[in-house]
């Protein structure tokens, strides 16, 4: 029954949030990322290491789609996420939902995914159609490879989205929140545009940190799960983003998640004044 | 969330669009010579090239040799003529070209198709030699290069969105004169 529920609540959520002309600015943005930052590929290379090298590039073309799309939907994300909570508050909606059935967790819950759910398949729909345009010849291993754009999707849409819950649930009202948001996440994924190498050369304090910074560690675990090398030279062989492993950036996008999401899980669940 | 055709129409026009501009500016192709590896002689060489459907395209060949020239600080590369054997093979496997040559030489070749050109060359020499490759395209201010794929695939999601959308908008306006017409019809107002 109240999976049921849950499902119902998820569906005329997903309507609200991605209605007109929400979906189509997001696919805009995206498809704008992604065709403007991906370059047309051709290469001369050594015919015995043709696949191993095609292979290589089309890793790279999948790390480069999904970081060509990382502003758009950090910016969306962080936008609906609050616009849901907030607007929802503001206008009593979230009120009235509460005093039918309905539980504050599933309520929770379906806010969250109704936001992130689209919005890791878009990643991983782009990324597979951006990429397969290139290398229509493989389909498997543009499948296979794009693939895992969606779980370092849906982790940083995770963070982006708790970020985006909690500003909306300090602040209550839906302009300062959906701005807030923005800007909070803007200043996140910030770092994303240093190139480490150059950091590192500058002689920066922060050169060996950026990786741990949750934007940046998505991308690097999503480089680290396709194999790419990170580019950085020899030098600077101790660095975390060299000596740490994909298992260990996996684990760390986790923690920043939990660390978020769930108290702001039980605040919501435990603590949040509805009727305020 | 409904998705319905006016919707639909929309966005594939929207990505279509956005491709087909993109494809459209897209600059002219642009390679540098490679030489991976020196090629004995009689040996043989095989490159691969990853090219996109662009179009006609010189492939062109050079023979290098490595010698110390006086004056200079270190070894250079010397261009020489090498006599060589050249096969060019499409992505599908038809061979584009066949024959014996001296370098410098280049081929007429035209990319229709995505993929790896596999070009072949064995050294005819009497020495090892370098031969570098590379894929020169006119800089003809009337010619613009396109990947005919990619521009075709703009095309259909343009035109199919613009369809779509169209039929959507018809539909939507023609549902509503009939909403409209059986209101009136119910409540008996002309």
């Amino acid at each position: 029954m109240s999976g049921r529920v849950g499902l119902a609540l998820l569906k005329a959520e997903i309507g609200k949030v991605w209605a007109r002309p929400i979906l189509e600015i997001t696919v805009a943005l995206m498809a704008v990322m992604a065709t403007f930052l991906v370059q047309p590929i051709t290469k001369i290379v050594s015919h015995s290491n043709f696949s191993v090298l095609i292979q290589s590039i089309m890793a790279e073309n999948v790390s480069s789609v999904v970081s060509s799309l990382m502003l758009p939907l950090v910016v969306m994300c962080a936008v609906l996420m609050s616009l849901s909570f907030a607007k929802d508050y503001e206008s009593g909606l979230m009120q009235s939902i509460l005093s039918a059935p309905v539980s504050r967790k599933m309520l929770f819950t379906v806010k969250f995914f109704a936001v992130v759910l689209p919005l890791a398949l878009l990643t991983w729909i782009f990324t597979t159609f951006f990429v397969g345009l290139t290398f229509y010849s493989s389909p498997w291993l543009v499948l296979q490879l794009s693939l895992f754009a969606l779980p370092v999707a849906f982790l940083f849409l995770m963070f982006c989205g708790s970020i985006g819950a909690l500003v909306a649930l300090v602040v209550k009202r839906t302009i300062p929140a959906v701005l807030t948001a923005f800007l909070v996440n803007f200043a996140l994924w910030f770092p994303t545009t240093i190139i480490t190498e150059v950091a590192f050369k500058e002689g920066a304090f922060y050169a060996n940190y950026l990786c741990l910074t949750p934007y940046n560690g998505a991308l690097v675990f999503l480089d680290k799960s396709l194999g790419i090398v990170p580019k950085i030279s020899s030098e600077f062989a101790d660095a975390l983003e060299i000596s740490l492993s994909a298992v260990d950036f996996g684990a760390l996008l986790i923690v920043y998640v939990s660390i978020l999401m769930v108290p702001l899980f039980v605040y919501f669940w435990r603590r949040f004044e509805i009727c305020e | 969330m409904r998705i319905n055709a006016t919707r639909l129409g929309l966005i594939l026009v929207i990505i279509g669009a956005i491709l087909l501009f993109t494809v459209w500016t897209a600059p002219v192709i642009q390679f540098s010579k490679t030489q991976l590896a020196p090629v004995e002689s009689g040996g043989t060489f095989a490159y691969g090239l990853f090219m996109a459907p662009v179009g006609l395209g010189n492939i062109v060949f050079d023979g290098e040799v490595l010698k110390v020239i006086p004056g200079s600080s270190g070894p250079m590369f010397v261009d020489v003529a090498v006599p060589m054997h050249v096969v060019v093979v499409s992505p599908s496997g038809v061979v584009l070209v066949d024959t014996e040559t001296v370098t410098p030489c280049s081929f007429k070749v035209d990319f229709a198709e995505r993929g790896e050109y596999v070009v072949s060359v064995t050294n005819m020499g009497d020495e090892e030699y370098s031969i570098p490759v590379a894929v020169e395209f006119p800089k003809d201010a009337s010619i613009v290069y396109r990947e005919a794929d990619k521009f075709l695939v703009s095309l259909i999601l343009t035109v199919s969105g613009v369809v779509l959308l169209c039929l959507g908008l018809i539909t939507s306006l023609f549902l509503r004169k009939r909403k409209k017409l059986a209101k009136q019809i119910r409540t008996g107002n002309p």
